[in-house]
């Protein structure tokens, strides 16, 4: 700034003075009387009108100057403010004049912003600042591409040209058209995919899934698999590039899902998938399905990708789908995930076993209705020593024991129990007593057990074998559950003593408030509670301030959130 | 402490914390490990590392001894909510506003210096120094675009699309609806 002279208006120099003034301890205002504070609103309003009244065009040199020297008369108001402030820390500002101080510094911005060359940075800059505004925008990423392609010709040559801003593409109902450009925007770039095959319109019934001609789409063929079958034809002729293959297919939809399966197998040999890293199928089920009954017609599966390898594929998750397992090529994943098969098509246990031997970095593993066969005769546990989140899910009592027969992962930090109702499962907890030492995180819907003294001590060294145990999740469980936690000799040795956080939902509010006095008068308190929104709602005032008086957070956590303490728990 | 030499051949004594905000440097100092080698900075100039590596100066942030705080950003009390149930998020009852650092050091420096700075940055990668978040509505809770039109008021550029490319433009409009 040196150099330039600054053409303050009277009223500023004035201003400034009275500002200048705020040093002496005995002057705490700019002016008499109340302060004048314009509400943030007004504010707000000032500045969108004057930018929506603004109309773009080439500056003079003279018109540059004006708006420069207009700029810095603001620049020196904010410097002298902030000197001030400086001068009499820690005393602060008058609201009044933090909010000029606010104001002086927006209308600085907004000269800034009409005097800055942003169109004379080069490309390559250009493009840089353009794709992190569009990977910051993760709410509105659609939204957030289209605005920057329509703001002027050159951001929109740069923004077509970049490919990676294109290639996290959605294909589903009526965004098909946008989907394709997008994918012939991406170009050569590794693509990720999702397809949601909505089941609005469709012409395909799901009882007629227990016909043959679920065997394939190519039998007389729907319009509407006419249609899935051209559009994945499309699709895959960029297979080789395609990184994330996600399908949702609603309701049931042997079609569909079968058909895209059968594509992929027909095409994956060929192109080869060098970029795939994570593929995963759903098809959904029919509402209330029981997964106790759950039956598939007569369907043949094929070998997942035609039996090629995938170099680079970590994360497999079928969901009410399944491939022929004996002759897909499955190695080196990370994640397997595989839900709501019926019985039937449980994997044979030797097949299971040699998958996950050929997954020494396996990290997570999910059974949720889904698994090895059982057999009478198992064989030694597969060692499992980088698995850190188990998952077990809706199997019986049989096929939960056997499970766990035939895995070793003492390293498990995230173990899930989901589903296991219907029959005595204390069992599996006497099975598994001990083999989860570093257990951290404890997820438990619906789990049933015996609930003699014998059964809740056998719980209790279950849990006890568990001593790093922080924070537990809890939904659906029986009143005894909670009798688990304590000792009946009294809280010499408390059970779970580092257990520190609790998430509900869909438990007796009383039961928990019963519960957490009984940590604390054990001496184990219980930090923070989190509650499903349903759940909060059920709590009376009483409860709530019986809950704040035991010194325990108490917070509200949204569906499929991930509570901070879990995440970081789960480092 | 980090020396780093720059195209001038001048030599800057630096905090590793502050220099680490470029990822550029930061994986220089992973491949090198500890060493008291000098890093190389061939496309920056002292007078605009000087500028990159300075603190911001945000007033909120001057503790008791003067010193420069970290950060610049303020923390603000959230109007009021719930008084027992909160969001998660909010456990503290306090929302943070961020004035970026960006903006904190564009208000102290000419045009000129600020495609230097703006160069450089793109150079050392260090993402906060891009001028991204003028684009983004602030009012805005997700952080969204800005509008175009908005986005051409604030930055003074001229609409330059012909009427045909305007039409393909307004029916890519539509793409925007269903997210």
């Amino acid at each position: 700034m040196s150099g330039t002279v600054v053409p303050l208006h009277p009223v500023d120099v004035d201003f400034l003075a009275r500002i200048d003034a705020l040093r002496s301890p005995e002057v705490t205002a700019t002016h008499s009387g109340p302060p004048r504070l314009p509400s943030r609103k007004a504010i707000s309003e000032h500045f969108t009108r004057i930018v929506a009244e603004w109309e773009p065009h080439p500056f003079t040199p003279q018109e540059r100057e004006t708006v420069r020297l207009d700029g810095l008369r603001y620049l020196v108001i904010v410097r002298r403010i902030e000197q001030v402030q400086r001068d009499i820390y820690p005393r602060p500002l008058p609201e009044e004049v933090q909010a000029q101080l606010s104001f002086a510094r927006q209308s600085y911005m907004l000269r800034c912003f009409r005097l800055f060359r942003i169109n004379d940075l080069p490309t390559e800059i250009i493009s840089n600042i353009l794709r992190f505004m569009i990977w910051d925008s993760m709410r509105t990423p659609v939204r957030a591409r289209l605005h920057i392609t329509w703001t002027c010709r050159r951001w929109r040559e740069i923004a077509l040209a970049d490919s990676t801003l294109w290639n996290a593409i959605w294909f589903r109902g009526n965004s098909m058209e946008r989907a394709w450009a997008w994918f012939e925007r991406a170009r050569a770039t590794p693509l990720d995919i999702r397809i949601d095959c909505d089941s609005s319109g469709d012409d395909s019934d799901p009882d007629e899934s227990e016909d043959s001609t679920v065997l394939g789409i190519s039998t007389e063929p729907s319009t509407k698999a006419v249609e899935m079958r051209q559009m994945l034809l499309r699709l895959f002729t960029k297979l080789a590039t395609i990184r994330m293959l996600i399908v949702v297919v609603q309701k049931c939809h042997w079609k569909k899902a079968l058909g895209m399966l059968e594509l992929l197998s027909t095409f994956a040999p060929s192109t080869g998938v060098p970029m795939l890293k994570r593929v995963e199928f759903h098809r959904g089920g029919l509402e209330n399905e029981d997964r106790s009954f759950l039956s598939w017609p007569k369907v043949i599966f094929r070998p997942f990708l035609g039996g090629a390898v995938a170099p680079c594929l970590e994360y497999l998750s079928l969901n009410g789908v399944s491939i022929d397992w004996s002759t897909s090529t499955l190695a080196n994943l990370t994640t397997l995930d595989i839900r709501r098969f019926p019985q039937s098509h449980f994997l044979d246990a030797a097949r299971f076993r040699e998958v996950l031997m050929n997954c020494p970095r396996l990290h997570k593993l999910c059974l949720d209705g889904a698994g090895p066969k059982f057999e009478e005769q198992g064989s030694k546990p597969v060692e499992l020593p980088h698995l850190r989140v188990l998952v077990v899910a809706d199997l019986s009592r049989r096929d939960t024991i056997f499970l766990f027969s035939q895995i070793s992962a003492p390293s498990v930090n995230s173990l899930t129990l989901m589903n296991l109702y219907g029959d005595d499962y204390l069992p599996i907890f006497l099975k598994i007593t001990s083999a989860f030492p570093k257990v951290r995180l404890l997820t438990t819907y619906s789990v049933q057990f015996d609930s003699s003294p014998v059964g809740i001590e056998s719980m209790r060294r279950w849990l006890d074998s568990m001593p790093l145990l922080a924070y537990l999740r809890v939904a659906n469980v029986v009143n005894h559950f909670f009798e688990v936690f304590s000792r009946p000799d009294g809280p010499e040795t408390p059970v779970a003593p580092h257990l520190k956080f609790a998430d509900f939902q869909s438990v007796d509010p009383g039961l928990i408030v019963q519960w957490v006095k009984d940590r604390a008068r054990h001496r184990t308190p219980l930090e923070k509670i989190y509650f499903s929104e349903e759940l909060g709602g059920r709590l009376d005032d009483t409860q709530i301030r019986t809950l704040m008086g035991l010194s325990c957070k108490l917070a509200k956590l949204p569906r499929g959130a991930t509570a901070p303490e879990e995440a970081a728990l789960s480092l | 402490m980090v020396l780093l030499v720059t195209s001038d051949n001048e030599q800057f004594q630096t905090e590793k914390d502050i220099v680490e905000r470029s990822v550029l440097i930061k994986n220089m100092l992973e491949d090198v490990g500890e060493s008291d080698q000098p890093i190389p900075l061939p496309n920056v100039s002292s007078s605009v590392l000087k500028k990159v590596t300075q603190p911001s100066t945000g007033p909120t942030e001057i503790d008791v001894r003067g010193r420069y705080l970290s950060t610049a950003s303020t923390t603000v009390e959230s109007p009021s909510r719930p008084p027992i149930l909160e969001q998660s998020q909010d456990e503290t009852r306090k929302r943070t506003t961020d004035i970026s650092e960006w903006d904190q050091k564009f208000i102290t420096v000419d045009q000129e210096m600020l495609f230097e700075i703006i160069l450089a940055a793109n150079y050392l990668d260090i993402k906060s120094l891009l001028c991204r978040r003028w684009l983004q509505d602030g009012s805005q809770h997700d952080q969204g675009a800005r509008p175009p039109e908005e986005i051409r008021k604030l930055f003074n550029i001229v609409n330059d699309f012909t009427p045909e490319e305007e039409a393909q433009i307004k029916k890519e409009n539509e793409w925007a609806e269903d997210r």
